[in-house]
């Protein structure tokens, strides 16, 4: 029990974003000195103390600066959260009435003593209190799974490569030069390092951190520095009834000059060696020249298979959008020539056969096609009947919505919680809307930083995966607390055209993200309604029919609220940015760079 | 050269220790992880890791002269 009355506070609440709730509630705030619990266990047991009689707001967290500064906005008085210490914790309730308050405090003492009851095996209930005594329990362990703060990764890695073990690191903030010697050394003793930066892995079918359930296992190989991007990839596979064998995650550094894409070389020859893959697909950020120049090399060298290189904003090359014969071939489009290529006669192909079998796309909507292509028409078929709208057809339904806009409605206010759908995002709007118009606060090239990340401008572009707001924080695909807040701060916003959202489901997600954020998208449309305003919520929903969250019912959910949901996230930006701009976009040209394969549609399409 | 491809012959091979067999897995650091290995039947120990303590300067320098 943490006494929880006698320090309580008193406060009115006076933050505009609380204005839906009853008036005479009561805050509560509480500090606890020096006491550390993970921001997991936290959200969890906040969760159940939100569900508590009377309560309408429960929120125990660590105080981090980020935390404090969401509690603010949440209408808790700053006078005693800003004294509150980083070892602090911070408890702040509100609810009904006094009697309603001295309940939760009764609670939260229980919820302390039993911190573990969310454990799905209760036979495993009992951690392993080292590392040395996991590795004696589990003979035979062929996988490390690292997500500890990233200071600490180096020398738990270095033991582990010692051991010959291969590890995935989810972890970020491990210094590059660390990861450089992780790599380094691991290639040296031929242990497979995932990561750092790693979400997301699929192992034989078997997701690895932030995954989803793929129906089956099937000839596509992915290497991903790109963790969403990876998901998204497999997801959309599996919705065309593709498989994904392999799926391995290398963080996002490792394709940058400092790493020099060790790891990403290492995975392509492992995926190289696999007789049951068909297609390899690289999806990353566009790498550095030295690393795409290598990549490249290795394919026109030593490729056997067919390979999709998912650069998301890469350039695609002239002769990917105007294939010239002094270019020739050695650049993007899968040709009908290579994609005859029999199994038998792979081994015996030229150089120039090798090159032709590369295809670059650079959104993650057309990798997808263009891994379906390069196993058969009937895939293909199968993708274009699942993951694509025409341009008509988008603009038909899209028409309502932005002709119920205000003049001044004009702006797209994205709210992402996956990292490549943010940046996939920005790549394609720039092609699109003003350029200067677009902040995120995670910029790419052109692209202004926001000056706050909490406060939208113009075109914004958010990842709230960002460390901004993970500080002491679990992921935003866990915890909906700052979207859900934000979702409502936009919706005040009269020059709000649309509010754009990703959910992604799967292993390691919220178990529902669409329905914790159910309720903030209606009150959304209900404050912009008020307002005299109409508001689209345009989204996409990441995941596969097996996910646990449920994906049919999750965008049944959405719809119920007058969500607009799309099937891929590249179709979610081209929608938000046509409803904003009246439809007046030149569809074909994007269509071709972000929609469809690189040379055009008709040809793939047969 | 020689040294890149006994490299990757190493990695070719001793990947397969994670790519043929079952999935046998230390998770170290978040339960979500662990509680998605065991939702989909892979084998998995969980370690109950905590950050070293932290030590004062002087305590540091003294024991980096006497190790």
């Amino acid at each position: 029990m943490f006494g929880i009355i006698d320090l309580s506070l008193n406060t009115k609440i006076t933050s505009p974003l609380v204005k839906a709730l009853p008036k005479e509630d009561m805050s509560h705030v509480v500090i606890k000195p020096n006491f550390y619990r993970d921001s997991l266990q936290l959200m969890k047991i906040s969760e159940k103390l939100s569900r508590s009689s009377g309560v309408s707001e429960a929120s125990i967290v660590m105080a981090t600066e980020t935390n404090k500064g969401v509690l603010i906005r949440l209408g808790f008085s700053p006078s005693l959260i800003e004294q509150a210490n980083e070892s602090d914790m911070i408890i702040a309730v509100r609810a009904k009435d006094q009697q309603s308050i001295d309940l939760a405090a009764e609670q939260i003492g229980k919820l302390f003593e039993s911190p573990e009851e969310d454990r799905l095996d209760s036979r495993d209930q009992e951690k392993t209190m080292d590392i040395d005594l996991a590795l004696r329990k589990m003979p035979g362990t062929n996988l490390v799974l690292l997500s500890i703060p990233g200071e600490y990764v180096k020398d738990i890695s270095y033991k582990l490569i010692e051991q010959g073990i291969h590890q995935q690191i989810f972890s970020d903030h491990v210094p590059v030069e660390d990861e450089l010697k992780i790599k380094k050394q691991a290639v040296t003793k031929g242990v497979l390092i995932l990561g750092p930066g790693a979400g997301t892995s699929i192992i034989n079918g078997k997701g690895i951190g932030f995954s989803n359930a793929i129906s089956s296992v099937g000839p596509v190989g992915i290497v991903a520095a790109a963790g969403t991007g990876l998901q998204e990839v497999a997801c959309l596979l599996d919705q065309c009834g593709i498989g994904v064998k392999h799926g391995l995650g290398v963080g996002g550094n490792d394709p940058k000059d400092k790493v020099g894409g060790i790891m990403m070389l290492e995975c392509m020859k492992i995926l190289e060696k696999d007789d049951d893959i068909d297609v390899i697909a690289i999806i990353s950020k566009p790498p550095s020249g030295s690393v795409e120049q290598k990549i490249r090399e290795y394919v026109i060298a030593k490729g056997t298979k067919k390979y999709v290189l998912a650069f998301i904003g890469g350039q695609l090359t002239p002769a990917g959008k105007k294939k010239n014969q002094q270019q020739g071939h050695s650049e993007n489009l899968l040709s009908e020539e290579a994609s005859s290529v029999s199994t038998s006669s792979r081994h015996t192909t030229t150089t120039a056969d090798r090159e032709t079998r590369i295809v670059k796309v650079n959104s993650l909507a057309s990798s997808v096609l263009a891994i379906a292509n390069a196993l058969g028409n009937q895939h293909l078929q199968k993708a274009i009947s699942q993951l694509y709208i025409p341009s008509e057809g988008l603009v038909n339904l899209l028409q309502r919505e932005w002709s119920q806009l205000q003049s001044n409605q004009k702006f797209i206010r994205a709210l992402y919680t996956g990292g490549t759908f943010t940046y996939e995002a920005q790549v394609i709007l720039k092609d699109i809307v003003d350029m200067g118009q677009i902040y995120s606060n995670a910029p790419i090239e052109q692209v202004k930083e926001l000056q706050d990340s909490f406060k939208s401008q113009n075109h914004s572009i958010v990842d709230l995966g960002e460390e901004e707001f993970t500080k002491g924080r679990p992921h935003p695909m866990i915890d909906p607390t700052i979207r859900k807040f934000r979702i409502l701060e936009e919706a005040k916003d009269p020059e709000v055209g649309v509010i754009l959202l990703d959910f992604v489901l799967g292993y390691g997600s919220n178990p529902d993200p669409v329905g914790a954020v159910i309720e903030e998208l209606q009150l959304a449309k209900e404050i912009a309604h008020k307002q005299g305003h109409y508001l689209p919520i345009i989204t996409h929903v990441c995941g596969t029919k097996n996910d646990i969250q449920g994906y049919e019912g999750s965008i049944s959910k959405l719809h119920s609220v007058g969500c607009v949901v799309m099937p891929t996230n590249a179709l979610a930006v081209i929608a938000s940015a046509l409803i904003v701009l009246r439809g007046q976009i030149e569809l074909g040209h994007i269509y071709s760079n972000y929609i469809e394969l690189p040379q055009g549609w008709n040809e793939f399409s047969g | 050269m020689t040294e890149e491809k006994n490299s990757t012959t190493n990695m070719a091979t001793t990947a397969r220790r994670l790519l043929d067999y079952d999935l046998n897995v230390v998770n170290i650091g978040l339960d979500i992880f662990y509680n998605a290995l065991k939702l989909q039947n892979i084998k998995v120990v969980d370690v109950n890791w905590n950050p070293p303590p932290k030590l004062d300067k002087e305590t540091e320098d003294l024991l980096d002269k006497i190790l």
